[in-house]
């Protein structure tokens, strides 16, 4: 099946940096992917090279199996919409949505149809006489959506579209847009800087940092595997803690921190080569996997010892900080009526399936499909 | 913010500096004498009635109107593309181009007049309306400029690149976005021009040919003696001009097109 | 616009016009044919025509004689006292000028701005700015009706009894330069509007709840922040007042000509007196740019430190 877009080797530099740098990306048909990182990270660069509106020095862009790295933007079977939505403010919700299709030369009864569909489509029937500042800051992003949606593309690409609206209506939003792709069946190709929503949204995430991706996979894989510290930490809330792999054999592995040791199975070292004893790792535990042992359970595999410092109660969750034998202090998540009675010293520890080993190289900025 | 009396006194004696001369010629417009002075004694309309048997100014306001849609006409056609191409560049080579196109509102007008005057025959024109219209283009584009390119900055570069997402070639973004978008950029600018261009004097005295426009007729015949025919045609003149640049006024305002 | 849409069927043309857009550097080149032609053309050959045609002895130059450069007509303004003296009076007059209307309108800007009511500031914008569009000549006429031996201000003084006879105002330093003000006020009041208008009123009010009274207020805050404004608005005026042509003619007499109505005589005593003329030109405008640009450089906001 040939994918919706593959970007090969993909590079684009402004002046001496590159925004993006050496990108490969496979996406099949029918998919939400989301580009998730933080400011300058490379992503909404990476979108406007799809786009054609920033031109790779290096690399090849295919979509549907056409090479149109070098096309025009107008001819490009890609749409995008914007951040700020760049609606046509001296055209009518009606002008703006049928634009795609008049310029691919439709005549006006076919236009107006296609317009009447896509109106439906994002729930805004009847609003086709209005003009953009007229509109709310919701009715406008649905209008940028349907302008997009209109001439049929190959590809959909989402430049942070919701990032202008407040909460509520955000959360709300991506739902739809989710329940629009489904329905559409589009490729959707999305950018945010908001791991909560990419989660909410996506089928594929990929983690971009520094013009490369890190790491590329469904939100469930990234989130429980990530490949480094950088994706562990990016998504959700992750504890990371610096440590020294002392024995393997037998499928497990051993490390030890200042006053811990742990065992784990050897299929959780998610970033790569198997590490020797004596190589520096970082173990990952999520707050939210750290669950009290009883007092008189033996030596745990995964045992946590910490000092409470801290307690905060946050309606559903209570969190606690805890201080490490070694002096670094990491964040415990339960349920507030598992916390119950916890203070001072405590055991915690998280099932085996959810704690990661990430053994740091240099260069790690290679997509891994998971 | 402050309560005091001093300030608001200030504004409006101000505003009455501004309007008073006006009203006394316009009261000076209905002295039934041929000569200009206080008091007026007895009134009459015959003045203001008679601008419309005067032919020779009414030919040269005729000029002047004329003068003004073609040097509007042609500060658009350079100010467009020059605002355009200003809102293309960056960094020195920006504040080159605005500079060497603005330069015309700096210089002194006597300065720029004659220069131009010794200048056409350079490019083959005689002094007349055209030399006239050229001259008050020269004076204007630089407005023109100040306008679309303020106007344009408004727009930011994503309405265009959308356009050219949907499938819109360079020729269709500018006929159905850009052109659109700058409307009321241009005009504004056109009602400026044509107001700038009308009560332009010394451009029209050295560049004029044998037919004077309005100021410069005005002028010459203050050196004839001053009747109160001149305080009335002038007062209609004023009352026209004033309107029209209210509404321009208004309009810019308006429409955000003042930096 | 449908037309162009249509086009795009048709083979050739759509291929013409997607190869230029894939060229920007094509695209700007096309931009900017008429900006560059018009620069040259139009604002910088005149003023080199000008400047060259100065140092010549003799323009339009005898057909068959070669050019002869000299510099005489740059001497001659040194040597005349009637160039030189309305030269200087000239910049004094403009310099004074431009301190008045600084000192009239600074108050009125800060009142529109600061002082009236948000939602009067248009209008009274407007109502200031109406006068703009009267044209140089009426507005002479106007105040020629005003100031005249008998005008309206004569007619006003003795009705009310203050005078017996006539105040001769007319055609002195002090009726041009009353005329001149209701040229430039408008140059003065939207450079200083716009900048007092960017004040934020916040500052002001928390200086003064920091006991600094209205004097300190105009002094340490005001005039700092407004800095830009000031200078912006006096180097408009100032270049305005020193090219004025029409109105001194109107309202000055012989011993207020201002230069630009010299330069006007000298042009107008025919062809041969050009060079002459181009000398006194470009003699008024280094001089005016010169003057603007020390002010501004005197007067330029103070990069602030760390």
């Amino acid at each position: 099946m040939t994918p919706a877009l593959e970007i090969r080797g993909l590079t684009k530099r402004f002046g001496s940096a590159a925004a993006v740098d050496g990108v490969d990306l496979k996406v099949a048909a029918g998919l939400f992917v989301t580009l998730l990182g933080p400011s300058g990270c490379g992503k909404s660069t990476l979108l406007r090279a799809v786009a054609g509106f920033a031109p790779p020095e290096s690399g090849t862009i295919h979509v549907a199996g056409r090479d149109i790295t070098r096309e025009v933007p107008h001819r490009r079977p890609v749409t995008i919409v914007f951040q700020d939505y760049a609606l046509f403010p001296h055209m009518t919700v009606a002008g703006n949505i049928g634009f795609g299709c008049e310029m691919k030369g439709l005549a006006p009864a076919a236009v107006a149809s296609r317009v009447e569909e896509m109106l439906a489509l994002v729930r805004l029937p009847g609003l086709s006489g209005r003009y953009p500042e007229q509109l709310s800051g919701g009715q406008r992003q649905r209008v940028a959506l349907a302008r997009a949606l209109a001439p049929d593309p190959v590809l959909l690409l989402l430049d942070e579209p919701l990032a202008a609206l407040d909460l509520q209506l955000r959360r709300e939003m991506q739902g739809e847009l989710k329940a629009i792709q489904r329905r559409t069946g589009k490729t959707f190709v999305f950018v945010t800087h908001d791991q909560e929503e990419a989660m909410a949204m996506s089928d594929l995430i990929a983690v971009m940092r520094n013009g490369r991706i890190e790491q590329i996979g469904p939100p469930e894989a990234v989130y429980r595997d990530p490949a480094n510290s950088f994706v562990a930490g990016f998504l959700g809330a992750a504890n990371l803690v610096p440590v020294e792999v002392v024995g393997t054999g037998s499928g497990m592995l051993t490390v030890v921190a200042e006053g811990l040791q742990w065992t784990l199975p050897a299929e959780r070292v998610t970033s790569g080569e198997k590490p020797e004893p004596g190589d520096a790792a970082v173990m990952m535990i999520r707050p939210e996997s750290l669950r009290p042992l009883p007092d008189d359970a033996q030596a745990h595999s995964l045992a946590v010892n910490g000092r409470v410092i801290d307690r905060t109660f946050l309606g559903g969750r209570v969190v606690l900080s805890l201080e490490l034998p070694g002096g670094q202090v990491i964040r415990a998540e339960l349920p507030p009526h598992e916390a119950e009675g916890l203070g001072g010293q405590v055991r915690l520890a998280p099932r085996a399936s959810e704690v990661a080993l990430l053994v740091e190289n240099v260069g790690s900025g290679s997509n891994k499909e998971r | 913010m402050r309560g005091g009396w001093a300030l608001p006194l200030w504004f409006w004696l101000f505003v009455a500096y501004l309007f008073l001369p006006l009203v006394v010629m316009a009261l000076m417009g209905f002295r039934d004498s041929n000569f200009v002075a206080f008091p007026i004694q007895t009134w009459t309309s015959r003045w203001y009635t008679g601008v419309l048997a005067d032919g020779d100014m009414l030919a040269a306001i005729w000029l002047s109107a004329r003068v003004a849609l073609w040097s509007t006409l042609l500060s658009l056609a350079v100010g467009l593309p020059t605002g355009l191409l200003v809102a293309r560049t960056c960094g020195a080579l920006r504040a080159l181009l605005i500079a060497s196109v603005v330069l015309p509102a700096f210089l002194p007008v006597i300065v720029s007049s004659v220069a131009l005057r010794m200048y056409l025959g350079v490019i083959g024109l005689e002094p007349g309306v055209a030399a006239i219209s050229f001259g008050h283009a020269v004076g204007s584009v630089p407005f023109v400029v100040i306008m679309v390119l303020t106007r344009i900055e408004a727009m930011g570069p994503n309405l265009a690149d959308a356009a050219r997402n949907l499938g819109a070639d360079d020729l269709i973004v500018f006929a159905r976005i850009t052109l659109p978008f700058l409307a009321p950029a241009l005009i504004g600018a056109f009602l400026f021009c044509i107001l700038l261009s009308f009560e332009d004097f010394a451009r029209s005295f050295f560049l004029g040919g044998f037919e004077p426009t309005f100021p410069v007729l005005l002028f010459a015949r203050l050196r004839f003696g001053f009747d109160p025919g001149l305080a009335a045609v002038s007062t209609l003149v004023l009352v026209v001009s004033v309107a029209v640049g209210l509404v321009a006024e208004r309009y810019v305002r308006a429409k955000g097109l003042r930096p | 616009m449908r037309a162009l849409v249509a086009a795009r069927r048709w083979r050739p043309w759509r291929a013409a016009v997607d190869a230029a857009s894939a060229q920007p550097a094509l695209r700007l080149a096309v931009l900017a044919a008429i900006p560059v032609l018009w620069i040259v053309g139009a604002n910088l050959a005149p003023l080199a025509q000008m400047a060259a045609i100065s140092l010549m002895e003799r323009y339009p130059v005898p057909p068959g004689e070669p050019v002869a450069w000299t510099l005489s007509h740059y001497a001659a303004f040194w040597e005349r006292p009637l160039y030189l003296n309305a030269y200087i009076r000239t910049f004094i007059f403009a310099t004074a000028v431009t301190l008045i209307t600084l000192l009239v309108m600074f108050p009125v800007a800060w009142y529109v701005a600061k002082v009236a009511p948000r939602e009067a500031r248009l209008r009274l914008l407007l109502i200031l700015v109406a006068p703009f569009w009267v044209s140089e000549i009426v507005r002479s006429i106007a105040w020629m009706l005003v100031l005249a031996n008998r005008g309206a201000l004569n007619l006003a003084l003795s009705g009310v009894g203050v005078i017996d006879d006539p105040l001769p105002m007319l055609y002195t330093h002090g009726s041009l330069a009353v005329g001149v003000l209701y040229l430039t006020s408008l140059y003065m009041l939207l450079p200083l509007y716009a900048a007092f208008e960017k004040i934020d009123d916040g500052l002001l009010q928390a200086s003064a709840n920091l006991g600094a009274g209205p004097l300190t207020r105009l002094k340490r805050i005001i005039l700092p922040l407004a800095r830009d404004g000031i200078v912006g608005g006096c180097t408009l005026v100032f270049l305005m007042a020193i090219g004025l042509y029409a109105m001194p003619q109107l309202l000055g007499g012989p011993d207020t000509t201002l230069f630009a109505v010299t330069i006007g005589q000298v042009f107008s005593r025919g062809g041969d007196a050009w060079p002459l003329g181009s000398a006194l030109s470009i003699l008024l405008i280094l001089g005016a740019l010169g003057w603007v640009g020390a002010f501004a450089l005197l007067w330029k906001s103070p990069r602030r430190s760390g």
